[in-house]
């Protein structure tokens, strides 16, 4: 993705046209922050996200040619201020079975109370893991990145990465075979 | 199916975004573009890139200190560093619009230093500019100088430093950053040359004719710049009408023709008559306040007019001597926050760039 496409890499568009950069990834970092904060706070955090990169163009490094991890590693520092709200949720979910970020849309709390108890039952998992192994987790189950990718949006070694997916998944699969529970 | 499958089903179902909300924030990025000039290191830069097709001299690393022996001399708008520059408090103007005529008049009455034949107006753009790596927010220093020959078909010198300092909040977060990227703590020189304002000599050694296609209010020539109208009204109209951003509103351009209107006199080579012009077109720019009369840059105080940038976060000013109306250069001040842990606090410059100018001979770079 954005590495191909006409128009150039994502590397060209940071420095000749932002705007495009914007429709090549928007809706997927807004589907990103929407899934770990909510719509609404998606929202509010997408035209933020994309603001916050323009301004930092400038330091975009240039031999990356796919700039989701740089939008994403944005989007995390934005997010990190509503981490608070976000375990809640889970929690939320966890205890009551219902998602209050499906139950945001109208119509949409029969399909979330409907979500199956396991669902109900990670997101608890979620809710306990820390902030930068949810992180890395998501990253990888959500947005696909690879491991170098995770790392570049964190900025942190791809060795740190492997090991907080690796605490992180021990806790999942702990989480769903309750038999290996820990 | 493993645990990995598990947590991607988690909220995998939910929709797309509303359009509304897409379009809204896709006009915000608009309008944030359209108020910002371009970054200094996408001034010169990347049209000496485009220039040179990557490189000429550019990959050239002077020693550091390597050198021009700037032969300052005593012209009448005179070298700025350290001049006891604030004026009497009884003469300070008391808002934005006064500030810029009685700039606008001391230049007039101060014109343009005397360049002889064979010397050089030699302009000294030093830059701070917000940087942030390694989750560390920080400053960096750079340094742009141009040699602008007497005569129209001299040759044109460009010399660029990097890694000339950092400035840091605490000490740990230099140490990160000199970790994950000791690049930003190396000085690296490049020098390239050519005619009319633009690189004249492709990487291979094969000549490359000159021109100046590039040139416009972001990228001055001395040419571009003689043919402007010295009349305030339609100096500002023309600024305005050659602002290209397919995203700008109307309502910004007036804030656009600010920007240029500091990025041109960053320039360094405006001649006295249009540097005065440029002072009263600024005056017509709705909105401009006087921030102070007593601001620093890079250790020389003047007084800064600003104007809010549209979206509220960045403040760009301009700033002068009141005694000369010597223009000593522009910044952006960071004026909310973005609730982001990569941005400079709420007060600080963000990019500032102090800019002074001399007269020399011949640099002879290589």
């Amino acid at each position: 993705m954005g590495v191909s496409e006409p128009g150039g890499t994502d590397a060209d568009l940071v420095l000749t046209d932002f705007a495009a950069l914007f429709d090549r990834h928007a809706v997927a970092i807004h589907r990103y922050l929407a899934r770990r904060a909510g719509t609404g706070a998606a929202d509010d955090l997408l035209a933020q996200t994309f603001l916050v990169a323009y301004e930092r163009r400038g330091s975009y490094d240039r031999s990356r040619p796919d700039a989701r991890p740089w939008l994403y590693g944005i989007a995390g520092n934005l997010l990190r201020r509503r981490w608070r709200d976000e375990v809640r949720q889970y929690q939320a979910w966890a205890r009551t079975g219902v998602d209050p970020v499906a139950a945001d849309h109208a119509g949409r709390v029969a399909e979330a109370v409907d979500a199956e108890s396991a669902a109900a039952g990670l997101a608890g998992v979620l809710a306990a893991l820390s902030r930068t192994d949810r992180e890395v987790l998501l990253l990888v189950a959500w947005e696909e990145l690879t491991y170098p990718e995770v790392a570049a949006a964190l900025d942190i070694p791809i060795g740190t990465v492997r090991s907080r997916l690796h605490r992180a998944r021990a806790r999942i699969r702990a989480a769903v075979t309750p038999s290996e529970g820990d | 199916m493993d645990e990995m499958d598990t947590v991607a089903r988690l909220r995998a179902d939910l929709p797309d975004p509303d359009p509304d909300v897409l379009t809204d924030a896709r006009t915000q990025l608009l309008r944030r573009m359209s108020a910002t000039p371009p970054k200094r290191r996408f001034g010169w830069r990347p049209v000496l890139a485009r220039r040179l097709a990557i490189g000429v001299a550019t990959a050239a690393a002077v020693a550091v200190g390597a050198g021009v022996v700037v032969a300052v001399t005593d012209g009448p708008a005179g070298p700025s560093h350290g001049r006891p520059d604030a004026a009497s408090p009884a003469s300070l103007p008391a808002d934005a619009a006064s500030a810029l005529t009685l700039a606008a008049d001391h230049t007039t009455r101060t014109g343009d230093p005397v360049v002889g034949a064979g010397q050089y107006t030699h302009v000294t753009q030093d830059l701070w500019q917000g940087e942030y790596v390694a989750g560390v927010s920080f400053l960096a220093r750079m340094r742009m100088e141009v040699w602008v020959p007497a005569s129209s078909g001299g040759v044109w010198w460009w010399r660029e430093t990097d890694g000339l300092g950092t400035r840091f909040d605490r000490a740990a977060d230099e140490r990160k950053v000199r970790a994950a990227h000791p690049d930003f703590f190396r000085r690296k020189v490049s020098v390239s040359s050519g005619h009319d304002g633009a690189q004249d000599r492709a990487p291979a050694g094969q000549p490359r004719p000159a021109g100046n296609s590039g040139t416009g209010w972001a990228f001055p020539t001395p040419a571009f710049l003689a043919r402007q109208p010295r009349d305030p009204k339609k100096l500002l109209a023309a600024i305005e009408a050659a602002q290209e951003d397919s995203s700008r509103t109307k309502a910004d351009l007036p804030t656009l023709a600010f920007l240029s209107i500091a990025q041109t006199m960053s320039s360094g080579f405006v001649p006295a008559d249009l540097r005065a012009a440029l002072y009263r077109a600024a005056r017509l720019v709705p909105g401009i306040t006087l921030e102070s009369t007593a601001s620093d840059i890079n250790g020389r105080k003047g007084i800064s007019i600003g104007r809010l940038l549209p979206y509220g976060y960045l403040r760009q000013e301009i700033l002068f001597d009141p005694k000369t109306g010597q223009f000593l250069g522009e910044r952006q001040v960071v004026v909310r926050s973005t609730y982001d842990d990569a941005h400079r606090p709420v007060g600080s410059a963000y990019a500032s760039t102090a800019v002074t100018v001399d007269v020399t001979g011949n640099p002879h770079l290589f």
